[in-house]
Order: structure tokens, then sequence, then C-alpha cells
């Protein structure tokens, strides 16, 4: 019988993943200027928009994979769903922190239940329940046929979140970038976003890459 | 002209919160892999 080496969950292309989001922030802290209205608070945009957009990448992943678990049963989609789904959870988990911390200064207040907030809320515990529901059940069949039903509900929520700042009355501010016009920011303020969302996105990929590593070493025997 | 407001604290918490927040999750994947290649 052969056996191959389990891959190393850490690995270099993780370590130039972190290099690449740390050189994003000594971009942010020192090469883009400070917004006039909000002053400094105005720098979580750039955190706090990419890991949002990272997270909906994680859970396209989830649903595509998903899609392709329930049609040929392929383990592989399966525990690629169920990575991505970690990471998503963690994006998320990211947005709903520092959007708060950048409320109150902003908004006068940490919290609002309005449409944008909630619906993300919402699609925070939809994820969350995606992975307990992942642990609760042991049949892997069972497991992955489950989770993949519930991760392309989940995906259902992008749109809906997304189009939730023009079908209803929120304090949350419209998009400047995703939006079918111009984007409104000044090139100096475009040019750091890109650059800090090209980082994060890229560190998520890379996230998944790793969680998936975890999820084959889960697995597989150990070589010693 | 008028200058920015002072907001530099909220700045610095949600980063220093982002910051916790990914590396407690890196730490997480360094613990579980550590766990299972014992």
């Amino acid at each position: 019988m052969t056996s191959t080496r389990p891959r190393p969950v850490f690995d270099w292309l993780l370590a130039v993943a972190i290099l690449a989001v740390v050189g994003a922030i000594v971009r942010i802290a020192f090469f883009t200027p400070v917004e006039l209205l909000q002053g400094a608070a105005q720098k979580i945009y750039y955190i706090h928009v990419p890991a949002i957009l990272s997270a909906y990448v994680a859970l396209g992943i989830v649903a595509v994979m998903s899609i392709v678990y329930l049609w040929l049963h392929d383990e592989r989609a399966d525990r690629l769903a169920e990575s991505a789904g970690e990471i998503a959870l963690l994006f998320t988990t990211v947005t709903l922190s520092t959007g708060p911390i950048w409320a109150k200064p902003i908004w006068g207040a940490w919290w609002t239940w309005d449409a944008r907030l909630t619906l993300t809320l919402f699609l925070w515990f939809v994820t969350a329940a995606y992975l307990v529901l992942r642990g609760a059940v042991d049949d892997p069949l069972m497991r992955g046929r489950y989770s993949a039903v519930l991760a392309v509900l989940a995906v259902l929520l992008i749109p809906f979140i997304h189009l939730s700042v023009y079908l209803f009355r929120t304090l949350h501010p419209m998009p400047i970038v995703l939006k079918p016009d111009r984007p409104s920011l000044p090139p100096e303020m475009l040019t750091t976003f890109l650059i800090s969302l090209a980082a994060f996105l890229f560190f998520c990929i890379v996230l998944i890459r790793a969680r998936y590593r975890l999820a084959l070493l889960r697995e597989e025997p150990v070589v010693p | 002209m008028t200058s920015p407001p002072d907001t530099i604290a909220y700045y610095h918490a949600a980063y220093i919160v982002a910051g916790a927040l990914y590396a407690g999750y890196l730490v997480s994947l360094w613990w579980r892999s550590r766990r299972l290649q014992r």
C-alpha cells in the first residue's frame, strides 16, 4: 500500500498572503489620506468592505461545491464546501465586528436594526448553523446532503443584502465602488481600496486552501 | 478650513479587533493541525 505524506497546513503561500495583508495595512495607515468628514474612522472601510466581499466569495464557493456534491457525490467538493464555510464565518464575523466600531462615531450608535445590518447578522447565523449542522450529523452522506441544501439557500441571501440599501430605507451608505456608475472614491482612496480588496481576497482563498488541507489531515493516516 | 474629527481611537480599535480575529483563526488552524499530527 502506498501512502503520501499530508501537505502542510501552513506553507509559503500563507506567509505570502499574510505579507500581502500587512502591506495593504501599511498603505492604508501611512500612504492614504484621512477623509475630512469622518476622520481616521473612515479607514475602517478598507478592511470592512473587503471582509464582506471575501465572505461572499467564500460563500459562493460553498454554494458551488455544495451543488457539485449534490450532483456528483464527490467527497472533495463536500470537504471544500466545509472549508470555505468556516472561512466565510470568519470574514462575516470581522465585518460584523468592525461595522459597529465604524458606526458609533458616524451614526452615534453601535447598531441599528436596519435591513443591511440585520440581513448580514442573519447570514452570520445561517453560516454558523451550516457548520453546527455539519458537526451534529455523523453519517457523512446525510451530513453532506443536508448541509449542501442549507448552503445553497444561505447564498440566496447575498443579493438581498447587497440590494437592501436600494430596497429599504436604511442608515447604511449606498455602495460607492460596486455600483452601476463609476466609483465615487477619490483616486488615491480607490487605489488603496483595490489593493486591500486584492490582498484580503488572496488571504481568503489561501485560508480556504489551508483549511482544506486540515480537513485532509483529519481524514488521512499520518505517515511517520 | 475645518480639520477632520478625532475618530482615531475607533480606527485603531477596529484594526485591533480584526487583527485579533484573523490571528485567532490562524492560531486555531495551527492548534488543530498540531493536534492531528500527534
